[in-house]
């Protein structure tokens, strides 16, 4: 654009003022994104799980919590879709309540994560010296760990349950999320409205958020869609260790773990909540790879 | 090189220490008393019925009644001279269990951390070189599957196919491969899948985008156009090129790798690393998770250290930064 202005008074008519077309990015983004099809499924997939999540009480149609050991092992009816488990629980609704536990436990691990990370890496990449320093050898110490152990050694030592998982999850993922953002800070750091910022006298946590947040906001975007998919994942992980989220409250991962010793004479019930673990997933990462092109296409594999 | 190499030691030193003191702090500040599961373990005497004397007895038995300062030394120190301590809950020597566990997980993830990156940085290159085709486009959705799918589901559905439906392969459980070499290769076919298909995944992806990005060089097109013989162009210009930023990853890859392994081994009954510590986690024997966490950070250490190196050695430009 800034090319466009260049060379324009050169053409027809010098004297007319050159106003270049005004092009939302977030339109671009938006058409860009569309076309990739296989984001737009992931982006779809995503919205369906949500709503299912968010209106599982209509769209079930039992109690997920309620056992009923007149008809255990029940097979496939239209009284129950996909059948009941071994205490006679109905697999259908306890898959859409299992949509509700993954997401809740994703969203709350990745904004907090997300806050933690960003606040984080913008203070190391802002101020530098030794508070990068001391910031960098913390996530260095984080990182050191594979995510899944760090998660394992917290949920293990404090005990399964929702608050817990969620807070394990999270503090797995600051780490990784400090490290995104501060890169991108030292990079917008450079640019000479930052500079003009300072001329101006603004403060320095202003700068932070008027500045440097809303110009590192996109990539973050993508990094935090992928983190839902990371997240979720290891949710599962857990809890198919029997880690994560403890029995009653329905949980895809916690349900591959109980069906499995059904495996045999009800193979449905342990294979079709870990499909869902994986169409989830999918969805999250498809949408965020999508987002990543249509935001930056230098970025593909980097994020 | 050498002050490159000296500097980053160090740096892998300070980390390590950081992640023991990381460690340590974690066990001894999050919530759960290991003596009152020690004394809970006899199974006569609860424990209510341990009296105040001998729970003082076992505190300074264990160690447990000095500072935490003090404790943290202690405990490094043994560390260093090679022992983790004795388990309170097995009442075992942990470096015992450890060098029973560990070659187990060691040989699983190597196996599976070979296999994953080189079929991964194989299938990216092909890819790559016929980006656009049905190929790209199926092998590309299929890696994006891969890194998707969870890994104890997918050993859950090839056990069902491949053991319970086909009978190809035991079921599960590990054997000594001096005792029963095709045993032990049979039983290691799954798990082995399970922990490399992330890592195919991964890497395809990773290489794909690398050697298009590269292909985008200006020196490639300075080799086509000189003439260049296509499979010199894509040997010694592409490939090479394309796959150092791919060394800068393995670190985290065997970080996963080793991760995913705790929870593969618990889906196949094998004795190793993460067996041993999810079992600790259930019988909330903190000093085997402790030691565990540590040996895994150490390894991951260890290998992000000697990929540094090696990339510095490879690409001088690392060196100054």
């Amino acid at each position: 654009m800034a090319e466009d202005r260049k060379n324009a008074p050169e053409s027809a008519n010098a004297e007319e003022a050159y106003i270049p077309p005004h092009h939302s990015e977030w339109r671009r983004i938006g058409r860009v994104f569309v076309r990739r099809k296989i984001s737009l499924i992931g982006l779809i997939i995503v919205l369906i799980l949500i709503i299912m999540a968010i209106f599982a009480p209509f769209i079930a149609t039992h109690d997920p919590l309620k056992t009923d050991l007149r008809s255990v092992h029940a097979p496939v009816s239209t009284e129950h879709f996909l059948g009941t488990d071994n205490l006679g629980r109905d697999t259908y609704s306890r898959i859409v309540y299992g949509a509700r536990t993954s997401l809740t436990i994703g969203v709350i691990a990745v904004t907090t994560s997300g806050i933690i990370g960003m606040a984080m890496g913008m203070t190391a990449a802002y101020f530098g010296g030794m508070v990068f320093a001391i910031i960098m050898r913390i996530t260095d110490t984080l990182m050191a760990l594979p995510g899944l152990i760090l998660i394992l050694l917290i949920a293990g030592l404090v005990g399964g349950g929702i608050a817990v998982v969620t807070f394990a999850l999270a503090f797995g993922a600051i780490a990784p999320t400090c490290r995104m953002m501060c890169g991108q800070a030292l990079h917008i750091k450079q640019n000479d409205y930052v500079l003009a910022g300072k001329a101006m006298g603004m403060s320095n946590i202003r700068m932070m958020v008027m500045q440097i947040f809303p110009n590192a906001f996109a990539p973050l975007l993508v990094g935090m869609t992928m983190a839902m998919g990371m997240v979720v994942l290891a949710e599962a992980g857990l809890s198919y260790l029997g880690i994560g989220i403890t029995p009653p409250t329905p949980s895809w991962g916690a349900m591959v773990n109980e069906g499995q010793a059904y495996i045999l004479k009800n193979p449905m019930l342990s294979t079709v909540p870990g499909a869902f673990i994986m169409v989830m997933v999918f969805g999250f990462n498809m949408a965020g790879d999508g987002l990543r092109d249509a935001i930056d296409p230098t970025l593909r594999g980097v994020i | 090189m050498t002050a490159y190499i000296i500097r980053r030691v160090i740096i892998g030193f300070i980390i390590l220490i950081l992640v023991t003191m990381m460690v340590f702090l974690f066990v001894r500040l999050l919530p759960g008393d290991p003596l009152i599961v020690y004394m809970a373990s006899f199974d006569i005497g609860a424990a209510q019925t341990i009296g105040e004397e001998e729970y003082q007895f076992l505190l300074t038995r264990f160690g447990l009644d000095k500072p935490i300062p003090i404790q943290y030394i202690d405990w490094l120190g043994n560390l260093f001279r090679g022992n983790l301590g004795e388990s309170i809950v097995l009442q075992e020597d942990i470096t015992t269990l450890m060098r029973e566990a560990m070659p187990k997980t060691a040989i699983l993830g190597a196996i599976s951390m070979v296999i994953g990156t080189g079929l991964g940085i194989l299938f990216g290159i092909i890819v790559a070189l016929r980006r656009g085709t049905w190929t790209d486009n199926i092998i590309t959705l299929l890696a994006n599957v891969g890194i998707t799918v969870p890994q104890f589901w997918l050993g859950i559905l090839l056990m069902y196919f491949l053991a319970y439906q086909l009978g190809w392969l035991p079921t599960s459980g590990w054997t000594d491969p001096f005792d029963n070499f095709g045993m032990f290769a049979k039983q290691l076919i799954m798990p082995v899948i399970c922990l490399s298909v992330g890592g195919i995944g991964g890497m395809c992806r990773l290489t794909r985008s690398c050697m298009l990005e590269v292909m985008r060089q200006d020196y490639v097109r300075t080799a086509w156009a000189k003439g260049l013989r296509e499979k010199l162009i894509v040997w010694r210009h592409q490939i090479r090129n394309a796959v150092i930023p791919i060394v800068t990853v393995l670190g985290g890859t065997l970080g996963a790798i080793l991760g995913g392994a705790v929870i593969i081994e618990n889906v196949f009954a094998i004795p190793g690393m993460g067996r041993l510590m999810v079992t600790a986690v259930f019988g909330q024997d903190y000093q085997i998770v402790q030691a565990g966490v540590l040996m895994f950070g150490g390894i991951v250490i260890f290998s992000n250290l000697v990929v540094d190196i090696a990339w510095a050695w490879i690409d001088p430009r690392i060196r100054y930064d």
